[in-house]
C-alpha cells in the first residue's frame, strides 16, 4: 500500500508505483511529448490515488490506468486542436480530437469486417483454439480439450495463431492498397 | 507453477480466459518492460472492443467450428479410433442393407435428388415430443417484424406471394450474414404452425455465417405442398449465435430477435 501525502493511496507497493509512473511517462513521451508526458503521469496517478484508492490488485489497476491514460491523451489532443482553431492555426494539419476510444478499436464496421475476414481465413486448429480462448475457457481446460502437453504449449499455440491472424490482416491491407 | 512467457500470455489477454495467476504474471512483467506495457495497452483496447455484444456474436460465429469439424475431430482422437472403425463398419453395413432392401430402409425420403419423392411439411418436423419445445407457437407469430441482424429467407419461386399448386415442390433457404440461431415456422390461417427448422434433418438451430441452409437439405427431396388452398405465413426468427434460443422463456431473447416474414399461397392443383 502506498499513501500519498494528501491522503490518497494506491494499493501497490512503492517500487511498483515507481515502475508504473515510469511506464506512463515513457509511453506519453513517444506520443504527446516530454512535457505533457509528465503531466499525464501526474494526473493519472492522482486519479488512481484519489478516486480508485479502493482497488487493491494490479490486475484491476492496470486496465484502469490504460483507460485513464487514453482519455487524458484524447482530452489533451482535443484541447490542442481546439486551441489551434481559436488562434487561427492550421487545424487541417493537426490530429483530430477523438480517435478511437479504448472500446472503439473496431469503431468502423469495415475495420471489424476485415478482422473477421482474416479470422475466417485462419486454419481450423487456429480457429478452434482462439474459439476456446474467446469462450474464456481456462488454459488448463484448453490443454485437456486439445490434448496439449502443457499450459505453456497452449499459450504458445495461441501466440502463433494470433501472429498468423496479424499476417492475414496485413496481407489483406496490402492487397487493398 | 513455472513462469509463463509473458509474450504468450499477452496474445491470450484480449480474447479472455487468462486466470488470476496468469494475469498477475502478465501485468507484473508489463510493469518492468515498456514494450510489453504498450502492447498490453493496445490489447486492452482490443479486449474492450471484442467484449462488445455485437462484435462478440460475429466473432463467435466466425470462430466456432462446424459440426462436421467437431465430429471429425472427435473421431480422430486415439481413444475413439476403435469406436470410429466400428462406426464406419456399421455405416457400411447399414448402407449395404439399404442398397439391398431399398423398400425397407425406413426412410420416407429418397437420397437421390433426381428422384426425390415429396415429403409433407409435417414430415420435415422432428418426430416425437420434445419437452424443451413446449411453447405456444402462435405467440411467435405475434412478434413484430424487425431485422437488426442481416438474414434472408428465400423460396424456390419468385414474387412477393408466390403461388404453389397442391402437389408442387417447395424448398426454402435461409442464411444469416454473421451466423445465428434460427427458428422457421409455417402457418396457414386457423391452423397450428409447423416448425420447419430445426427439423428431422438438421437438429441444430445454428445457421453458420455465410452458409445457406435449405429446408429440406439438398439431396433430401422437396416439401410436397398439400392442401387446403390458402395463404401461408412463414416466420424466420433469428437471434445472435451466442444467445440460446430458449423457447421456454422467450423474454430472454425476444428483444435481440430478428423476425422476417414471408407469404406464399397454396392453390388447387387444377387451377
Amino acid at each position: 500500500m502506498f499513501r500519498f501525502p494528501d491522503g490518497g493511496r494506491v494499493a501497490i507497493d512503492e517500487e511498483n508505483l515507481k515502475l508504473l509512473r515510469e511506464r506512463i511517462v515513457r509511453y506519453g513521451q513517444s506520443r504527446i511529448g516530454r512535457e505533457n508526458a509528465e503531466d499525464l503521469a501526474q494526473e493519472t496517478m492522482m486519479l488512481l490515488s484519489t478516486k480508485y484508492g479502493h482497488l487493491e490488485r494490479l490486475e484491476d489497476l492496470l486496465p484502469l490506468t490504460f483507460k485513464i491514460m487514453t482519455n487524458k491523451i484524447m482530452d489533451l489532443r482535443g484541447r490542442s486542436w481546439w486551441k489551434a482553431g481559436q488562434t487561427g492555426g492550421d487545424v487541417e494539419g493537426r490530429e483530430m480530437p477523438g480517435g478511437a476510444r479504448p472500446d472503439e478499436v473496431f469503431a468502423t464496421k469495415e475495420g471489424f469486417a476485415r478482422f473477421l475476414a482474416a479470422v475466417r481465413r485462419l486454419d481450423r486448429p487456429c480457429r478452434r483454439i482462439l474459439w476456446l480462448r474467446y469462450r474464456k475457457m481456462s488454459t488448463a481446460d484448453i490443454r485437456k480439450r486439445i490434448g496439449a502437453v502443457s499450459d505453456q504449449a497452449v499459450n504458445l499455440k495461441v501466440f502463433h495463431c494470433r501472429g498468423r491472424l496479424r499476417e492475414l490482416m496485413q496481407e489483406a491491407e496490402e492487397s487493398r492498397r | 507453477m513455472s513462469p509463463e512467457n509473458p509474450e504468450h500470455l499477452l496474445e491470450s489477454y484480449a480474447l479472455g480466459g487468462l486466470n488470476e495467476e496468469e494475469r498477475k504474471q502478465l501485468f507484473a512483467a508489463a510493469l518492468k518492460d515498456q514494450e510489453l506495457f504498450e502492447r498490453l495497452m493496445e490489447e486492452e483496447a482490443m479486449r474492450l472492443g471484442l467484449e462488445r455484444p455485437e462484435n462478440r456474436a460475429l466473432l463467435m460465429a466466425a470462430l466456432r467450428p462446424s459440426w462436421r469439424e467437431c465430429l471429425a475431430e472427435w473421431f480422430r482422437q486415439p481413444k475413439y479410433l476403435a469406436l470410429s472403425a466400428a462406426a464406419a463398419a456399421a455405416v457400411l453395413a447399414v448402407g449395404i442393407a439399404v442398397w439391398i432392401h431399398p423398400a425397407n430402409n425406413g426412410l420416407s425420403v429418397s437420397l437421390d435428388p433426381t428422384r426425390a419423392p415429396a415429403i409433407s411439411m409435417l414430415g420435415v418436423e422432428s418426430p416425437g415430443a420434445e419437452p424443451a419445445w413446449q411453447i405456444e407457437w402462435a405467440q411467435l407469430f405475434r412478434l413484430p417484424v424487425r431485422q437488426p441482424i442481416a438474414a434472408r429467407l428465400g423460396l424456390n419461386k419468385s414474387g412477393g406471394t408466390p403461388e404453389y399448386r397442391i402437389g408442387e415442390h417447395l424448398r426454402l433457404g435461409l442464411s444469416v450474414a454473421g451466423g445465428g440461431n434460427c427458428l422457421l415456422l409455417d402457418r396457414q390461417a386457423d391452423q397450428s404452425p409447423t416448425r420447419l427448422f430445426p427439423n428431422r434433418f438438421t437438429s441444430s438451430m445454428l445457421v453458420p455465417a455465410g452458409q445457406t441452409v435449405f429446408v429440406p437439405p439438398a439431396g433430401q427431396g422437396n416439401i410436397d405442398v398439400s392442401g387446403p388452398p390458402g395463404l401461408h405465413q412463414l416466420r424466420l426468427i433469428v437471434i445472435p449465435a451466442d444467445v440460446a434460443l430458449d423457447l421456454s422463456s422467450p423474454a430472454s431473447w425476444v428483444d435481440k430477435a430478428t423476425v422476417i416474414e414471408r407469404e406464399y399461397r397454396v392453390v388447387a392443383a387444377d387451377r
